[in-house]
């Protein structure tokens, strides 16, 4: 029988749509807070990633952050090879709201 | 208990453990009050707090750890929390765990109970956890962990502080480890731990410096810091033992050894949650569960989604009205009347000057601050929308679509982005990791209507359509979705065919009573935001369009100030690709030149619109009026404003019920008179008798898709590079125009025009 951690991994690979945290955790059986933790784990070896918030553009001066975008939640998905670009690296004079 | 303390000696070091935000702080604080000092961990840069107690005469140094979430190698915080409670091994360990997320907390404690130590558990927030409906016995969360002693604290008000130095004082006058539960890591684990065990404790010192069930624990684990710490103290041969060990339970297991410790470790924190903790959430669906279950439904959640977006442009476009007349009003009358006195009075009165002021920036900023009222409702609905926390269900709902089309479905989080402004959502694709997607997704989020697009549409549907203007800027948000998603299947099949995009997990956050504050802020800082650029962008744009209105084209075409604006530079020049309109129904220089200046920005069509325009309206039809008469009608003018739209927040329930077959629910009208019977405005007026109503739809049909402004434009750029700019700027071109044609053709053909 698969251990509860890589019934985690195989989740995210054979899961066709977007899932909720809370909906994983009732699948598999366990406390939300205790799969994020194990998703923390497969995140620590790679195997999955944190994505970045889309609110956080950084790129805008207005008071270190934008006033358009809309606060979305945390998601996780599998990692490859393409690294994500970090949002930080975007140039602060890129904002034409300035 | 005083006999034995004598034996003990001073002063005892006790650490402080726990996980990141769980309040150590505040008990460190209750535990050492004014008694600490701060230094350095050897080597870090990370602060070390020390402070001291007394317990019955005895001194006590409390080291406070740094926050961590295991004791594994990953950070810089595990190895120093690690380093001291292995190497210098305190007379006890306090874990703080917090109390309403013990679940991920008991990670760590798990990992203390493996080091064999004394060891006294905070359980620390229990007033949170009661407030949240989770009951913990600690009682039986102590027998679970092995006779643990177990303190519910409070370390933000000091309580439970007593029972916890109690149980410090305790277990430092008979310190005893936990008989914890052997955790059963598996056969193949539990053999090789043996074989290390040995092997370890065959090592003299070694054996002495460690614990050895412990440091075989981290060795099968394949600790690397811990690999290069042995290897350097001359124990590489027992490294190489502990690596061919795990090459072993690999071999026998296709695990790697880590992930069946860890497994182990969270089989032992389900059993311990299991006969420790009850939640009401886990006896009762929530709230919020049930929500979910209908706003994130299979067939229900796009139509919920729907009609959730089309009452927001409802309550925008309505409730809006009465504002956006009042300054409207504001502005064609009392603030022009008073900016021309005051050019007047220091005599440059009938001058450019005073065309400048008024005929430039007066209608041209002002044109675009009419709109401010509308905006604030539109941030106002998002952001409660956004505060409840059903957009992060919005966001989960369209990727459902989105995937189902064949495109990413977190291209969607963009695009949501792309609704507030189209700059910030081009940098919002990073969030894709694949270059592909991202390029994708960037050429689709200009047709996302962001809100400089939106004062149009209201302009347009209160003039042209009344009462169900909020119908024409719904669906100007659905063309632009459907354009968007259409382009993405088609360029997704056929230049950018890649392998299906992965599934995602997303936190979604529960329900909650949207905060007036969290509103108002986010309100403000938009709509700041926005006078912002009127103060400065569409100030500066309405001076040069004013400029070039002032100057003749020809030499027998007028002088400076005195010419007929179409034939001025500006109007010569918008003349010139008028032609190209006219199978949209609005080839007018009025119309193309509005356009033009929109390439800027798109609040700058208003402001150009109104320059052009109502300069002549003015002219025609302005009567004079006393300073008294316009100060009375800007007091009068609020207190109606603020009546009506109180009638329009009423009328919505009405309005919405009504749209059910049979219904026919009547509508409060306080005033005698419905708020948007009638655009009075005098751009509303001018532009009537200028467009037709199928040709104010092709209009904003055209602007919803032609290029957002050039901060997009140049974000694209930097993004994607010169080529993808020019290509999604062509296209966007291209696509406007021909929808534009085919609204105004195809309405023509069957009598709408």
């Amino acid at each position: 029988m698969a251990t509860l951690l890589r019934q985690v991994l195989t989740t995210f690979e054979q899961t066709e749509g977007p899932i909720s945290l809370n909906q994983m955790a009732a699948d598999l059986g366990v406390e939300q807070g205790m799969l994020e933790e194990m998703i923390q784990y497969w995140v620590r070896k790679g195997r999955l990633q944190v994505s970045i918030d889309a609110s956080g553009c950084a790129t805008c001066g207005v008071n270190g952050s934008c006033p358009h975008v809309l606060e979305m939640p945390r998601s996780y998905e599998l990692s490859n090879e393409d690294a994500l670009i970090p949002l930080t690296t975007i140039e602060a004079d890129s904002c034409h709201l300035d | 208990m005083s006999q034995s303390m004598q034996t003990l000696p001073t002063p005892l070091t006790i650490a402080l453990a726990g996980n990141p935000n769980v309040g150590k702080s505040s008990i460190f604080n209750a535990l050492t009050g004014a008694n600490q000092h701060v230094g350095n961990w050897p080597g870090k840069t990370i602060d070390k707090q020390q402070g001291r107690l007394s317990i019955q005469g005895r001194e006590i140094e409390i080291v406070d750890l740094p926050g961590t979430y295991s004791l594994a190698a990953y950070s810089v915080e595990e190895i120093i929390a690690r380093d001291f409670i292995v190497n210098e091994k305190p007379h006890a360990v306090v874990t703080v765990l917090d109390a309403t997320n013990l679940e991920r907390n008991l990670y760590l404690a798990a990992q203390m109970l493996e080091l064999n130590l004394p060891l006294v558990i905070a359980l620390n927030m229990a007033d949170e956890a009661e407030k949240q409906g989770i009951e913990i016995d600690t009682r039986r969360l102590s027998a679970a962990l092995g006779g643990v002693p177990v303190v519910q604290t409070i370390g933000s008000r000091a309580i439970g502080i007593d029972d916890l130095k109690e149980s410090i004082y305790k277990l430092a006058a008979s310190p005893q480890a936990p008989v914890i539960p052997k955790l059963n890591y598996g056969p193949e684990v539990e053999t090789e731990l043996r074989a290390l065990e040995a092997h370890i404790s065959a090592i003299r010192p070694l054996g002495g410096m460690y614990n050895p069930d412990w440091l075989a624990l981290k060795l099968l684990e394949g600790d690397e810091e811990l690999f290069s710490r042995l290897s350097d103290e001359g124990n590489a041969a027992l490294v190489a033992l502990a690596k061919a060990a795990i090459a072993r339970v690999e071999e026998l297991t296709g695990e790697d050894p880590e992930l069946l410790i860890t497994d182990a470790r969270y089989g032992f924190i389900a059993g311990v949650l299991e006969q420790a903790v009850v939640r009401e959430s886990t006896l009762l669906e929530t709230v919020s569960d049930r929500i979910d279950k209908l706003v994130m439904h299979r067939i229900w959640g796009l139509p919920i989604f729907l009609m959730l977006m089309w009452v927001v442009f409802q309550v925008t476009a309505n409730v809006s009205a009465p504002f956006l007349d009042y300054v409207d009003y504001a502005f064609s009358g009392p603030v022009s009347t008073w900016a021309s006195a005051v050019i007047g009075l220091i005599g440059l009165g009938g001058t450019w000057f005073e065309s400048l002021v008024v005929d430039g920036m007066i209608a041209g900023v002002g044109g675009v601050l009419v709109f401010v009222p509308v905006l604030m409702f539109l941030f106002a609905a998002i952001a409660v929308l956004e505060d409840s926390g059903y957009m992060a269900r919005a966001a989960f709902v369209m990727d459902r679509v989105m995937r189902l089309m064949g495109l990413h479905g977190k291209s969607f989080l963009p695009m949501l982005v792309g609704f507030g402004c189209t700059v910030p959502a081009i940098y919002a694709t990073r969030t894709l990791k694949n270059e592909d997607d991202r390029k994708l997704t960037a050429f689709l989020v200009p047709f996302m209507s962001c809100g400089a697009r939106l004062p149009v549409y209201v302009m347009f549907g209160a003039i042209f359509f009344g009462a169900a203007s909020g119908n024409l800027v719904f669906a100007m948000y659905i063309l632009g979705i459907l354009i968007a998603v259409g382009t993405g299947i088609v360029m997704k099949h056929t230049l950018y065919k890649s392998k299906p995009p992965q599934p995602f997990v997303m936190e979604l956050p529960p329900y909650r009573m949207p905060s007036v504050r969290t509103v108002w802020r986010q309100v403000w800082e938009q709509t700041s935001s926005f006078l912002r650029n009127a103060a400065t962008l569409i100030l500066l744009i309405s001076m040069v369009v004013w400029l070039l209105m002032a100057v003749p084209a020809r030499a027998d075409a007028g002088t400076f100030t005195d010419v007929d604006p179409e034939h001025s530079l500006f109007g010569t020049a918008s003349g010139m690709i008028a032609p190209v309109f006219a199978p949209a129904g609005f080839g007018t220089w009025e119309a193309s030149g509005s356009l033009i200046t929109g390439l800027v920005a798109k609040e700058v069509v208003i402001s150009t619109m109104s320059q052009i325009y109502v300069a002549e309206y003015a002219e025609e039809a302005a009567e004079p009026t006393t300073f008294v008469e316009d100060a009375s009608g800007l007091v009068l003018g609020f207190g109606e404003a603020a009546v009506l739209t109180v009638q329009e927040v009423v009328n919505i329930v009405p309005r919405t019920l009504n749209l059910l077959p049979g219904l026919s629910i009547p509508e409060a009208n306080f005033l005698g008179a419905a708020a948007d019977d009638e655009d009075t405005s005098a751009l509303g007026q001018v532009l009537l008798g200028t467009f037709t109503p199928l040709a104010a739809v092709a209009f904003c049909v055209f602007v919803l898709l032609y290029v957002p402004c050039m901060a997009a434009v140049a974000a694209m750029r930097q993004e994607f590079g010169t080529r993808w700019m020019i290509l999604q700027a062509g296209y966007a071109l291209l696509i406007a125009w021909g929808a534009a044609v085919i609204v105004y053709q195809v309405g023509t053909l069957i009598g709408l025009g």
